[in-house]
């Protein structure tokens, strides 16, 4: 123990006494493991973004569809529909899953009524697409009871018809033929979503209480289509139970697939490591660097290193303290690296640059980036101290001290 | 007789290096020495005459090619290169011609430094041990100068701190003399001969001074590698063959600080044999 703390200290005198050296020497290094975690950070950031600016549209990676490929022989009631499907569904554990009905219906706004996109769901959806409102709330289930219907409303909706305030102000909504009209509570607005720009006004409501709806007819819920989402490591097993036993049912034959959009699968796992290849190269050419200075250096220390072996310092010892000194030296730089990169991640310029990119959930500043670029650091010196603690080692005593 | 072995004794030592042109230079040629705890010994030769690769291997920096080196009456050959630096960490001190202190450490540092590779007690009490050697060299109000800002002499008293900071059994002079003027020189080697008294280390001086080497109680003279006491025959045709010695040795005749200390031999005593 007491080896390893006079190492330390004689590496850290070593350290002070040639600070400007070293300063220089571990600019790259520090810049380099900067680099690596601002790219790391910043990417894997980046990736969530679109990551969850992708889920908003077409669901979690391992959301399901359940959709009917053909209709039953005879009528069937869409609640009957429903149940038969749902029964199943509910038989292999899953909680999170939703009904899906896409409607159209008219609204009023400042300059006419116009058509918005309804879409019935259960309030599970909102976990699986990822929505997240930044007024008001998402559906709940006790908004089935509302004498009104509750609805969620994306931003260009809520804009066009007035801003009502969420939560208070009712909104009149219209059948499509504009024959009949309802109220609806206006519960919550969702956030401007790059995936979904241009797709125009958008509207939820609780399937369980859509019929409330101005014109909603039984022969409106005919498209029936469900999402279930599961583990990742379950989704095929669940296709495949899902297949089986919806294949003949009452209500027609339901074909279940995976409706995800798979990230890893796509040119964003490529990015990433493109962006991990230039991180490591911008890392090796820093060592690099570190690795030329070290071997000067030491060229410069040989009658130092033949001293100290003089006075009993062993060559494991000397070996250490070198390495030490470069490790050290490494470790600080980094520390110092990380810490730039992660201000620069986390300031709030940057965040808001993600925010426009449609990053819902600001995920903290990854861990694992930070612990790669310490990690890098320490063996960036390593790398470059071991090289030349090696030289170090096979210093001829007789020779350094007579240099 | 005690019947303990001596500190330092070499048996036939020889050492021998294989050169570029494949012929080998025989620098030792069976070398017998042998150094007692508490013994100043000297050892005077020409350049070139072995002296240094002696000194290497008498503070185990390097390895005879043959003859027995033993150290406390064991056989050193065989030990292992971390014993080596072990046993020479915490017995040998040594000094050098060229001071060889540590650029752009303090005088502290430079103290203090082998006490890094010494015991747990030793590196936590560095700095108040490395102070009180100071103290004792008479550096203690210089102790934060680096090297550049001190004098020749504080330098190499600087020197002779470290080299008995760990109080070495053992401490062996190169030269120690051979970068000071020779007032300094007199008060180092005075300095360096008392402290080793005071802590009963033995002296081995390796010099081309005879007026240093008159300050041993034992002289010996080292010719085309072997080893002459300085009163043989051998060592008095050298001596007079060699004008660079007889130069120092007569202009030192009759003095010398320790010339008169009891048991110790002067330079005109060794002139006079010679």
């Amino acid at each position: 123990m007491t080896g390893l703390v006079a190492s330390i200290v004689e590496a850290y005198g070593e350290l002070r006494v040639n600070k400007g050296r070293i300063m220089l020497s571990l600019i790259g290094v520090a810049f380099s493991v900067f680099a690596l975690t601002a790219t790391l950070g910043a990417g894997g950031m980046l990736s969530s973004a679109l990551e969850q600016s992708v889920e908003t549209f077409s669901g979690r990676p391992t959301v399901l569809t359940v959709m009917q490929s053909e209709p039953p022989t005879g009528e069937i009631h869409p609640e009957q529909r429903d149940e038969v499907v749902l029964r199943e569904i509910d038989r292999l554990g899953i909680d999170q899953r939703t009904r899906y009905s896409p409607l159209s219906l008219r609204y009023q706004t400042g300059s006419g009524v116009r058509t918005a996109q309804v879409t019935a769901v259960d309030p599970a959806y909102a976990d699986m697409f990822r929505l997240r409102p930044e007024q008001g709330r998402w559906l709940a289930d006790s908004d089935a009871r509302r004498l009104a219907p509750a609805v969620v409303v994306n931003s260009e909706m809520w804009e066009l018809m007035g801003r009502p305030e969420v939560g208070r102000d009712t909104v009149t909504l219209y059948a499509v033929d504009e024959q009949t009209s309802g109220q609806a509570l206006l519960v919550g607005v969702l956030p401007k979503d790059p995936a979904n720009a241009g797709m125009g006004a958008m509207a939820y409501t609780p399937m369980a209480s859509v019929q409330e709806l101005p014109g909603v007819e039984d022969t409106d819920l005919s498209y029936a289509e469900y999402r279930v989402w599961v583990p990742p490591e379950e989704a095929d097993a669940v296709t495949g139970r899902l297949n089986s036993a919806l294949r003949e049912t009452d209500a027609g034959r339901f074909e279940t697939y995976s409706g995800g959009f798979s990230f890893e699968d796509s040119g964003f796992g490529t990015l990433r490591t493109a962006i991990i290849v230039i991180a490591v190269v911008i890392l090796l050419l820093g060592a690099l660097g570190l690795v030329n200075i070290s071997l000067v250096t030491v060229r410069y220390r040989v009658r130092e290193i033949g001293i100290r072996r003089s006075y009993g310092a062993t060559g494991g010892r000397i070996f250490t303290g070198v390495m030490m000194e470069s490790v050290v030296a490494t470790v600080l730089s980094g520390a110092v690296g990380v810490a730039g990169a992660v201000a620069l991640v986390r300031a709030p310029f940057t965040q808001n640059a993600f925010r426009d990119m449609g990053l819902v959930d600001l995920p903290p500043f990854p861990v694992s980036a930070v612990l790669i670029g310490l990690l890098a650091a320490t063996a960036v010196g390593i790398l470059a101290g071991a090289l030349p603690a090696l030289i170090a080692t096979r210093i001829k005593v007789i020779d350094a001290i007579r240099s | 007789m005690t019947g303990r072995p001596p500190m330092l004794e070499l048996r036939g030592v020889t050492r021998t290096v294989r050169l570029p042109s494949r012929e080998d230079l025989h620098i030792l040629q069976g070398v017998d020495l042998t150094v007692d705890v508490g013994e100043h010994v000297a050892v005077v030769g020409r350049s070139g005459s072995g002296k240094s690769t002696l000194l290497n291997l008498l503070g185990l920096i390097d390895r005879q090619t043959s003859g027995e080196l033993l150290f406390d009456g064991r056989e050193t050959i065989r030990l292992s290169d971390r014993r080596r630096a072990r046993l020479r960490g915490s017995s040998i001190g040594f000094v050098f011609q060229q001071f060889n202190l540590l650029e752009r450490r303090t005088a502290l540092e430079n103290v203090m430094m082998p006490l890094l590779y010494g015991t747990a007690g030793q590196f936590w009490k560095r700095e108040r041990t490395a102070l009180e050697m100071l103290d004792r060299v008479g550096l203690a109000d210089r102790a934060h100068q680096t090297p550049g800002r001190l004098s020749g002499g504080e330098q190499q008293r600087v020197a002779v701190a470290r080299a008995l900071v760990r109080r070495p059994r053992l401490i062996l002079a190169d030269e120690p003399t051979g970068a000071l003027d020779v007032t300094t020189g007199e008060a180092v080697m005075g300095l360096l001969d008392e402290i080793a008294q005071d802590s009963e280390a033995a002296l081995v001086t390796i010099t081309h001074d005879l007026q240093v080497a008159a300050l041993s109680q034992r002289a010996y003279l080292l010719d085309s590698g072997t080893l002459h006491d300085v009163d043989s025959a051998h060592a008095r045709e050298a001596l007079l063959a060699t004008s660079g010695i007889r130069a120092g040795r007569e202009a030192v005749a009759g003095s010398g600080p320790a010339a008169d200390a009891p048991g110790r031999r002067t330079a005109s005593d060794a002139g006079a044999r010679a």
